[in-house]
């Protein structure tokens, strides 16, 4: 039977200089932060749900959300999409480069009648081969760039651009993002699509933007990313 | 003989190499790694290196410590192990050119050399044996013969090594391909030649100034019984010691976990077997292509050198002093994935056209961009090791966290294997595992927990 005793070892001794002591004290320590975190996690529960974004200050200025009109949308037919499901990017400008206002899916896309029309057109075979790891939601998860850019514009979408792609996720964090019907979006749906992205977790997951970056040696060859010598 | 005394024997030879080989931060000497610990730990050893820069030498000092039980073969292409194990008997033979002999006598015409008894193998220049040929040395780096249909182990005492050299590159006249089965057979596998493990130029100046004018490799002196019961004592010593938990834990990630391909049907790059790592499914940004899953025999390997290492840095004191046990933990997962350094470039886990194409066809380069220092998954396995030691604290105790589980996965993917691992531990009684164990299971011989 396992020993309840504090520091109690039922396979494995201590070597290299680790002790019973330091394990015992360690495993105290760890009870302690393990009871903490769950009280936190209990009094979070019962908070107001915009509470725990609110404190993360807005990156980028706010501009008033206007009612999203004639806009290019990153899915199908908007008129038959949840709007809820969507986020209104509002439109920005720096300097030279603008864009006008965008509706973003919050869920990454998944197969469908249109997805698959596209792929029979571009003869690639779209599969839902992963689920969102916060939501049982499937998703496309095998192309790579060039085959997810050709089915967005394919679906009559546009890519985001990493300009857009910081406003999304800064948008995110303010707390003021809103969807398709005007309503503020829920902490928690910020939050998790916060972490659907930027979570560090297994399986690796990343999202493709409109633009593509090659590591380039001394001699513009391209070469594996985690080359100690590279030129970006 | 005390252990400090053994290892103090075994740092005298005639190979000179003063190179100070760093491994998770603990300075060793070259002697540490390259006889120490494989003897110490009882793995099989492969030097490999260029033309004249001492695998021979380095091959007669490691004979000469075991004195009259050591058992030396030069690799060629009709090379057959058996025939260093088996001889006719001659009384039966005459009994049966004489048509004296018995049905007994009949099963008897073939009996075994004392060879059988020896506790160290040393195949030299064993990549001049053919594939074919390298098959028949399966069994006796598993440290065993099959004689009349019956198993039988080699050495005594239980303690029987394997060491073998040949030369790097296959550039040589003569030379074949090393077989893959073969290789992972050979627990540690150094160049002896790359600039990490290298004679320095003082040992060069010693060696060309000293007494030695002859440029043939000096033949052992040593006769009786050389160091070797010093060196089966010390071995006992490590077979007491206990198992670490954080490498348990790691363990299947290095099997299960790096076997995890996203994109591809199964999930599984073992799935794709051959296809690997040209199958259309794997991702070309990821390292999915680049490397294979360890098997079992070589994570095992890898954990007993782990603490092979650790004993020779306990015994001189170069254990660093005051630290936590969170600190040695991290020191001893950075001091494993150095240890496989030792194991896996040369062990076909890493693909060959990455080693080509990508790194200039150096194995070592190849292993650093994958698991070295800087390394994007080296990054990942200290990050996580905290985490996996707090579950594993639990997991003693017979206790999971949900929270301390999911910083370690959330779902399916390279570390889950690590998660299910420590929640198998929690749930089992298992108790007392000890290296023993390990490097029995390393070698193939059942019996291990």
């Amino acid at each position: 039977m396992v020993s309840e005793t504090l520091g109690a070892t039922r396979n494995f001794g201590f070597t290299l200089g680790r002790t019973a002591e330091g394990a015992r004290s360690d495993y105290e320590a760890l009870e302690k932060r393990l009871a903490e975190q769950e009280k936190r996690l209990a009094q979070q529960s019962t908070a107001p749900v915009s509470d725990p974004v609110v404190s993360i200050p807005p990156i980028i200025p706010q501009s008033p959300v206007t009612q999203p009109q004639n806009i290019p949308i990153l899915s199908y037919d908007l008129s038959k999409a949840n709007p809820k499901h969507f986020l209104v990017l509002p439109a920005r400008t720096y300097g030279n480069y603008s864009y006008s206002d965008t509706a973003v899916c919050l869920y990454r896309l998944g197969k469908n009648s249109q997805v698959e029309q596209v792929g029979k057109a571009l003869s690639l075979p779209y599969e839902d081969t992963a689920k969102e790891l916060t939501n049982d939601s499937k998703y496309i998860g095998n192309v790579n760039w060039e085959q997810g850019m050709k089915l967005v514009l394919g679906l009559n979408g546009t890519p985001l651009t990493t300009r857009q792609g910081l406003d999304f996720l800064a948008l995110l964090v303010s707390g003021q993002a809103k969807d398709l019907n005007g309503n503020l979006l829920g902490a928690n749906e910020c939050q998790r699509v916060i972490r659907e992205i930027l979570g560090k977790e297994n399986p690796w997951r990343s999202e493709w933007l409109d633009a593509n970056f090659k590591y380039l040696n001394s001699k513009g060859k391209p070469v594996a990313s985690n080359k100690k010598e590279l030129f970006i | 003989m005390s252990i400090k005394e053994t290892l103090n024997k075994l740092e005298q030879g005639t190979y000179q190499n003063s190179r100070i080989i760093d491994l998770g931060g603990v300075p060793f000497t070259a002697r540490d790694v390259l006889v120490k610990a494989p003897l110490l730990t009882k793995l099989n050893m492969f030097y490999l290196g260029d033309r004249g820069e001492g695998k021979t030498q380095l091959a007669h000092d490691v004979n000469s410590y075991f004195g009259k039980n050591h058992c030396y073969a030069e690799g060629r292409p009709d090379f057959e192990p058996s025939e260093l194990f088996r001889q006719l008997n001659a009384q039966t033979l005459g009994k049966v050119l004489r048509g004296e002999a018995s049905p007994e006598d009949m099963a008897q015409i073939e009996k075994l050399t004392a060879n059988v008894s020896k506790n160290l193998f040393y195949i030299d220049e064993l990549n001049r044996c053919p594939p074919i040929t390298q098959n028949y040395f399966f069994n006796l780096m598993d440290g065993k013969i099959v004689f009349q249909g019956r198993i039988l182990p080699l050495g005594n005492r239980g303690y029987s090594v394997g060491f073998a050299s040949a030369n790097s590159g296959n550039a040589y006249n003569g030379t074949f391909e090393m077989d893959a089965a073969l290789l992972d057979r050979m627990h540690m596998a150094i160049d002896i030649t790359h600039p990490d493990f290298f004679t320095t130029a003082g040992d060069i100046f010693d060696i060309v100034s000293g007494n030695k004018k002859d440029p043939r490799a000096s033949v052992p002196t040593a006769s009786g019984q050389g160091l070797t019961e010093g060196i089966l004592e010390m071995h006992e010593v490590f077979k007491q010691r206990p198992v670490s938990p954080i490498l348990c834990a790691l363990a299947p990630y290095f099997n299960l976990g790096l076997d995890y391909a996203q994109s591809t049907t199964r999930h599984s790059k073992r799935a794709l077997k051959r296809t690997w790592p040209n199958s259309s499914g794997l991702k070309e940004d990821t390292d999915e292509n680049k490397i294979y899953p360890m098997s079992k025999r070589a994570i095992l390997a890898a954990m007993a050198l782990t603490s092979g290492l650790e004993m020779i840095a306990e015994t001189t004191g170069k254990v660093p002093k005051e630290r936590t046990n969170a600190d040695l933990n991290e020191l001893e997962v950075g001091l494993f994935l150095d240890a496989l350094k030792l194991t896996v470039p040369f062990s076909g886990i890493i693909s060959p056209q990455y080693i080509d194409t990508e790194c200039g066809g150096d194995a070592y380069v190849a292993f650093e961009n994958l698991l070295g220092e800087g390394s994007a998954r080296r990054s990942e396995i200290i990050g996580k090791t905290p985490r996996v030691y707090d579950a594993m604290l639990l997991a003693e105790r017979g206790k999971t966290n949900t929270a301390l589980l999911n910083e370690i996965s959330t779902a399916e993917g390279e570390w889950q294997p690590v998660r299910d691992a420590i929640v198998h531990y929690a749930e089992s009684d298992k108790e007392d595992l000890r290296q023993g164990d390990i490097v029995e299971q390393a070698k193939g011989n059942p019996g291990g927990k």
